[in-house]
């Protein structure tokens, strides 16, 4: 164990040099509500001309709760999020109707009251920093590409990008897992894949720090997917740096089937466990 | 200039700073680092509560306060009395404060304060000088044979055959009187009435007078190493003409060896406090020791060779402002602690400086106690909000059901140890109900969002954190030094300045990348 080559010289960047070196560094706060609020994402992305999904419906007071009903309509596949949400907190993907309720993602139903009493939970701020009131969300459902269905369970996979001052530096596709409950969080068991910033073509796999070769669930092999539109993403991802002027953030985009790449929101605190996903310090990036 | 290196200035110019201070009271003033082990002085405040009695009567007010005095064991000094809107009479001839007042307000408030320390060496100190108490002697027996007081006389002789005839010496004397007045209740009540005094104390004084010993009641409080409050208490003092001392004797369930941890603060009938009417008054003693050897006494004694620092010195705070002082110095030392956790290993914590706050709650329980309480009410708490979760109640709301069961349990808990001689009643009472509460908040939400691993990471690394607060700051060492050289907190900036900058990686980190270092390895 003591012939391991040290992490300084892998590169490794530790959450306290992530901090200091490069958040702090780059990212004036004053800018910070561009990525904090899914909402000014959302309108950068406009402003720039990079897609994100649709929304539905925003939910600012309390009053307006007794109203989703009549704002869902005949909706049956949406996503409610709150606008300040951190680390995919209080986020409730609705992907079909049933005579009993809406079914959850998970599988399970949510009446209209559990559907009213999550948007009253994100609006007393439930999910935001600082516990503050928050705006609630109410977004189309992503129509994934199957391309990595074989791959993902449940939940949506997403690909994370990390820009650098125009310059995309490290990439990651994020998978559900059934242990990460539908969701893509490293944190909760998702996995990460790394992917060739040349090239688009996924490489390394983990999940909880550690490399993996097959997906837990499906069994399929992780490595030498190809990520589809991956210049675009590319280039996406480089707007988004670009129009937030924070200097080094994650942009967490979406493969939709028929509208490509969608950004879901852009983060000032990107991760580092991407890493270990590519393999790869970030260190030689600053 | 980089950021890191203006920042290594600063903190180094502060840690010069507060050490600079430090060695000058060290080296120079030779302020003792260490807290001694005996101690030596004491900061006394006695506050007395007087409360009208009603509307109508008369609120003329006339009291009497004993002044403490040196005695053979201890000097007084710094002597304060706060009395605002009395008149202040200073009798130095008979030793006392008279206070006076036409009307009284609903509630006035008056304060003594003053520092006593131990003499060196008692027996250097000059003899003590013999005043007679006693009324009752055989030469002033002039009484008629249908007289009153020759019932009285009567009774004090029986009492004194009886005790001679079960003792050798004055002391051994004393002891058997004392002992035939705690057995015989009534003849104390007849005396106390005949004698027209007002405590049994008194009683034993004149009946030991009859027999020519020489006795004096004195009053007088214990002296507690740890703050406290105490209670004003009378004992009986009996003169030794062979060892030229005054002897204490315990009256009642005090025995003479405790004894000798109480302060004498007067002699005589006459209570510490007297009123000339009828009036309702309370009291609080409390005291504090100083465990920094001779360094109060000097600040005290104004000997202290630099009147600027002792200007600074926080002995010189009022008591109850020093125990506030004393707990506040220790926050900073907590955070930093917290910090040092959170940056160099990596703790996850729930809430940030939430375990400073758990550690100053152990101070009241103890740490094995605070620990399985605290559990205990993080369950309740959990669960109460489980069970109510399905009602869907907004967050505030439902934030103060939970204080409540909280409450509720603390109370339940209070009544089930009052029993036990666990003496926690008042300790669990102290801790930070509210700040619980949103620990409770914050735990379930964790426990929603990121799951049951992550709340269990959160909740003990904040007990880790908190018992390392609890050891490692919460201990009369580190309390001493940090209240004796509370020019120490710029060291705590600096040191809070440099891990502020610390880049470097955290201890988990090491094990988080592991894998990616053994991967690495391969590639080689």
């Amino acid at each position: 164990m003591f012939n391991l080559p040290s992490l300084k010289k892998i590169g490794v960047v530790g959450i306290n040099a992530r901090n200091l070196d490069f958040i702090f560094e780059k990212n004036a706060r004053k800018y910070y509500p561009y990525a904090d609020s899914k909402l000014a994402t959302k309108l950068l992305a406009e402003q720039v001309g990079v897609q994100t999904p649709a929304l539905i419906a925003q939910l600012n007071w309390q009053y307006e709760i007794k109203k989703v009903a009549e704002l869902l309509g005949d909706q049956s596949q949406f996503v409610i999020k709150p606008d300040h949400g951190s680390g995919g907190g209080g986020i409730l993907v609705i992907n079909g109707m049933l005579p009993i309720g809406y079914k959850k993602s998970s599988g399970t139903v949510a009446s209209m009251q559990d559907i009213e009493f999550h948007c009253q939970n994100i609006l007393s701020g439930m999910f935001s920093l600082g516990g503050q009131s928050d705006t609630v969300i109410i977004e189309s459902l992503v129509k994934f590409d199957p391309v990595f269905e074989e791959v993902s369970f449940q939940g949506v996979p997403d690909i994370r990008i990390i820009v650098s001052e125009g310059k995309p530096i490290m990439g990651m596709l994020r998978l559900p897992t059934k242990r990460s409950d539908g969701k893509a969080n490293l944190h909760l068991g998702g996995i990460g894949v790394g992917i060739d910033m040349e090239t688009g073509v996924t490489t390394h796999a983990v999940q909880f720090n550690h490399y993996i070769e097959h997906h837990p669930e499906t069994g399929h092999l992780f490595k030498g997917r190809q990520i589809p539109q991956w210049q675009k993403m590319l280039d996406i991802a480089v707007r988004m740096q670009k129009a937030s002027k924070l200097g080094y953030i994650g942009v967490d985009i979406v493969l939709d089937k028929e509208l490509g790449p969608l950004v879901l929101e852009i983060n000032a605190r990107p991760g580092i466990s991407i890493q270990i996903a590519n393999n790869q310090g970030l260190r030689d990036y600053l | 200039m980089s950021r890191t290196l203006v920042t290594s200035i600063i903190a180094l110019l502060l840690a010069a700073l507060g050490l600079g201070i430090f060695y000058y009271k060290t080296g120079v003033l030779s302020y003792p680092v260490k807290p001694s082990a005996t101690v030596d002085s004491w900061y006394v405040e006695f506050s007395v509560n007087i409360d009208r009695p009603n509307k109508r009567s008369a609120n003329a007010v006339d009291l009497t306060l004993l002044k403490p005095q040196d005695n053979a064991r201890y000097v007084v000094t710094n002597l304060q009395l706060i009395a605002p809107d009395f008149g202040v009479e200073n009798d130095e001839e008979s030793n006392q404060f008279i206070l006076t007042k036409r009307k009284l307000k609903k509630r006035e408030t008056i304060l003594l304060r003053y520092n006593i320390y131990a003499i060196d060496n008692p027996a250097a100190s000059k003899k003590p000088n013999i005043k007679k108490y006693t009324t009752y002697k055989n030469a002033n027996r002039i009484y008629n044979p249908d007289d009153k007081t020759r019932v009285l006389y009567e009774e004090i002789d029986t009492v004194v055959e009886g005790a001679k005839a079960r003792s050798a010496d004055s002391i051994s004397f004393a002891k058997q009187v004392v002992k035939t007045l705690n057995e015989k209740r009534d003849m104390t009540r007849f005396f106390i009435k005949e004698m027209e005094v007002s405590s049994k104390e008194s009683v034993i004084v004149q009946i030991l007078g009859a027999a020519n010993v020489d006795a004096r009641v004195a009053h007088g409080f214990e002296l507690l190493n740890d703050d406290n409050r105490s209670n004003v208490v009378n004992w009986l003092e009996v003169y030794d003409y062979k060892r030229e001392k005054w002897i204490r004797i315990g009256t009642d369930y005090l025995q003479a060896g405790n004894l000798k941890k109480y302060f004498l603060w007067s002699v005589g009938d006459d209570n510490i406090l007297n009123a000339e009417e009828k009036i309702k008054y309370s009291y609080n003693l409390s005291s504090k020791a100083n465990t920094d050897g001779s360094l109060t006494r000097e600040i005290w004694l104004e000997q202290n060779r630099n009147p600027f620092l002792s200007f600074f010195s926080l002995q010189t705070l009022p008591l109850e402002q020093q125990f506030v002082v004393q707990i506040l110095l220790l926050i900073p030392l907590g955070a930093l602690i917290v910090s040092f956790f959170r940056q160099m290993i990596g703790f996850q914590t729930i809430g940030t400086f939430m375990p400073v706050l758990i550690a100053l709650a152990f101070r009241e329980t103890g740490l094995i106690f605070g620990i399985v309480f605290f559990f205990c009410i993080i369950l309740v708490g959990l669960l109460a909000r489980a069970m109510i979760n399905k009602l869907h109640l907004l967050m505030v709301p439902r934030l103060s059901v939970v204080l409540s069961v909280i409450v509720l349990f603390i109370i339940f808990l209070m009544l089930v140890t009052k029993n036990q001689n666990l003496s926690l009643g008042i300790s669990v009472a102290l801790f930070p109900v509210v700040i619980i509460t949103m620990f409770i908040e914050r735990i379930s939400t964790i426990l929603d969002e990121k799951g049951p691993m992550d709340a269990f990471y959160g909740f003990v690394g904040s007990m880790l954190i908190a018992t390392a607060i609890y050891l490692g700051v919460l201990n009369d060492y580190v309390m001493h030094v940090i209240f004796v050289f509370p020019e120490l907190l710029f060291v705590v900036i600096a040191l809070s300045l440099l891990l502020g900058r610390y880049n470097g990686y955290k201890l988990i980190e090491f094990w988080r990348f592991r894998q990616m270092q053994k991967a690495h390895a391969q590639l080689k």
